[in-house]
């Protein structure tokens, strides 16, 4: 599942044009970026008047958003940076609580997001600082046991988090002045942080610092030797994801009246793992798809919970061996069978 | 006194379980280079099966162990079948994906199976207990420490007097050196694979007795064992003797230090080894090339 595939999806050499004829734009360039945001702006604006109405549906697409986001910040670590974690349910839990707690102390649901974003930014950013040298696979580890030791940290620490009891009292979020009271209108605030944070990705995309990443994420020690900083570009896309989980958690506290420790566990990460597998780890469009499938679709198989887990664990296994690239290579995968199909 | 050393006979059972865990992920880890997430609910999975055969078809204690081991072997082998051999030549995090997967696979099949609600295998000793110095000790705790100096044994013995053995070592040592003198990585994997799931399934036998087993039963213990596997530095004594030593610190550290850390101890010695020693007590995995 190598990441670089899908940028680079170039023609065969002997297919390519002679580059004194025709300069070829970069990878990210020949892709349709901002008509994608576009479509999930659009279409997150009109779901609700056709799909919502009913709470637990208002809920639901409030979900798919909050997990969009969270899928969108797992994105820029592991897609991005190249560094596999763990450690979501942590960044996700620590963003919520944060958030509460700067809500309550520093007026308002505003600067509880700003704090919840700078925290597990610091959090997120530290850890990768420490765990610098790792290879991978002991980077997901250390991942691992970070997040086991902030959620302890949470459990034990109860004037803070409230524990299994759960924490009330949670500010409502508002803009302009106007409390946004009902799950429905907070869709809509949600909807537009994820359409802020995607305009986020795709200036990164389509920046030459994406080059320069990716060239520290494929090929670090030679990154090195041409000059670029790797695991600086690392830290800094890494940190910008740990972020984005982190306002997710907080877009989660507010929206909920209520919640308790029980809220977070491992399974966070591996449902948010799925998404961006199910989506397309190779392109900004799979956290969005992802989420949206990965919530929706349990919801429509409500007799088959009892199995959902097991699918879950075929899916991805399924993903990983034979579709790397997500829904968002489908098209790729079926035009390559289209024109094998014309060629036979 | 007595109190010290009923803590230290529980570390040294804990330890054990912990030390068949992670000798099972580093035999895997030495031959094929996979770091399986998989391992802690293959000892569910044994756990499981121990109960299933004991519990619900009154097999006998004895006999339940070669079903342990026919059953895990046989598991580890489809494991490699399903999630290794078509990821071969993959990068080493996609198969960590996909051992993380199977994992999850083989937990919720368990839920499918028998349900999550806790179960509890009676040991074959019953609540009988040996006084040793003073202090009460499990019968149970003797069988755990035992099986293990056996499996250790045995797993010593494998390695340094059989062809598997030195084919093991030789593709730990020089990984693309072993493989052009000839050692069929393709054939030695499913085996390897069989026989760490093996030791998984024996741990959890081990462990059933003393712990309520439920699905999630396994996954809890990996970190502690990963930490061993960690601070052993992917060596099979070394390995051993860290995860005696981690369980150690941990069931002293809950008795002396503070009990509401139990679960956090195992977890901080992987964050301080990681964080100190990055490049010292850990060799770097690379990629898999073969």
């Amino acid at each position: 599942m190598s990441v670089s595939d899908t940028h680079s999806a170039a023609p065969p050499l002997e297919a390519r044009p002679s580059p004194l004829r025709r300069v070829i734009p970069p990878p990210a360039y020949q892709r349709r970026q901002w008509l994608f945001l576009a479509i999930v702006l659009i279409a997150g604006s009109l779901v609700p008047s056709v799909y919502g109405g009913t709470p637990y549906r208002d809920g639901l697409l409030a979900e798919i958003m909050i997990n969009a986001v969270l899928a969108l910040g797992f994105y820029w670590c592991f897609s991005l940076a190249g560094q596999f974690t763990f450690g979501v349910f942590a960044m996700y839990a620590a963003g919520a609580y944060i958030s509460v707690w700067g809500a309550k102390h520093f007026g308002g649901f505003w600067s509880g997001l700003l704090l919840a974003a700078v925290g597990t930014a610091l959090i997120g950013g530290l850890t990768r600082l420490i765990f610098a040298k790792l290879s991978p696979i002991y980077f997901a580890i250390a991942t691992m046991a970070i997040g086991g030791l902030m959620l302890i940290l949470f459990r034990e620490w109860v004037s803070f988090t409230g524990g299994y009891n759960g924490i009330g009292d949670i500010a409502i979020p508002s803009v302009f002045g106007d409390q946004l009271a009902t799950v429905h209108q907070r869709y809509y605030l949600m909807l537009g942080v994820l359409g802020l944070f995607l305009v986020l990705t795709i200036c990164l995309l389509r920046s030459p610092v994406m080059r320069e990443l990716t060239m520290s994420r494929d090929k670090g020690p030679v990154a090195a030797s041409a000059g670029l900083k790797p695991r600086h570009l690392q830290l800094v896309a890494f940190t910008v994801g740990s972020a984005m989980q982190g306002v997710a958690g907080s877009l989660y506290a507010h929206n909920s009246g209520y919640f308790s420790l029980e809220s977070f566990s491992i399974d966070i990460s591996l449902s948010v793992l799925l998404m961006v597998l199910l989506g397309g780890m190779g392109s900004m469009y799979g956290p969005v798809i992802g989420a949206a499938v990965i919530i929706y679709l349990p919801e429509q198989l409500r007799g088959a919970q009892k199995y959902s887990e097991l699918i879950y664990a075929g899916l991805v296994l399924l993903i990983v061996v034979a579709f790397p690239g997500g829904i968002a290579d489908a098209r790729r995968i079926v035009g390559k069978w289209l024109s094998r199909a014309r060629s036979k | 006194m007595e109190r010290f050393i009923a803590i230290f006979t529980s570390g040294l059972t804990q330890g054990s379980v912990y030390a068949l865990i992670a000798l099972g992920i580093v035999l895997l880890q030495n031959a094929t280079g996979v770091i399986n997430f998989a391992q802690g609910d293959l000892m569910t999975l044994g756990a499981y099966v121990g109960f299933w055969f004991v519990v619900q078809h009154h097999g006998g204690q004895i006999l339940m162990y070669g079903v342990v081991i026919v059953v895990l072997f046989c598991a580890g082998v489809l494991l490699e079948r399903i999630g290794y051999a078509p990821l071969r030549k993959r990068e080493p995090l996609t198969i960590v994906i996909s051992t993380f997967a199977l994992g999850l696979a083989i937990r919720s099949a368990l839920i499918v199976w028998q349900g999550s609600d806790p179960l509890n295998l009676p040991s074959p000793f019953g609540n009988k207990t040996v006084t040793i110095f003073g202090a009460e000790i499990p019968r149970q705790a003797i069988l755990t420490i035992g099986v293990t100096i056996v499996v250790g044994i045995a797993l010593y013995l494998l390695f340094q007097r059989s062809s598997i053995g030195r084919q093991v070592r030789a593709l730990a040592a020089d990984r693309e050196t072993a493989i052009l003198q000839g050692i069929r990585v393709n054939r030695l994997s499913p085996l390897i694979f069989g026989l760490s799931a093996t030791l998984a399934g024996i741990a959890g036998v081990l462990v059933a007795p003393v712990v309520a087993v439920s699905p999630a039963l396994g996954f809890g213990l990996l970190l502690s064992a990963f930490a061993a596997v960690i601070l052993g530095g992917e060596r099979l004594g070394g390995v051993a003797f860290a995860a005696v030593f981690i369980a150690l610190f941990q069931a002293l550290a809950t008795a002396y230090v503070s009990p509401k850390f139990s679960d956090a101890y195992p977890f901080l010695v992987i964050v301080l080894v990681l964080a100190v020693r990055p490049q010292g007590l850990v060799r770097v995995a690379t990629g898999v090339r073969f």
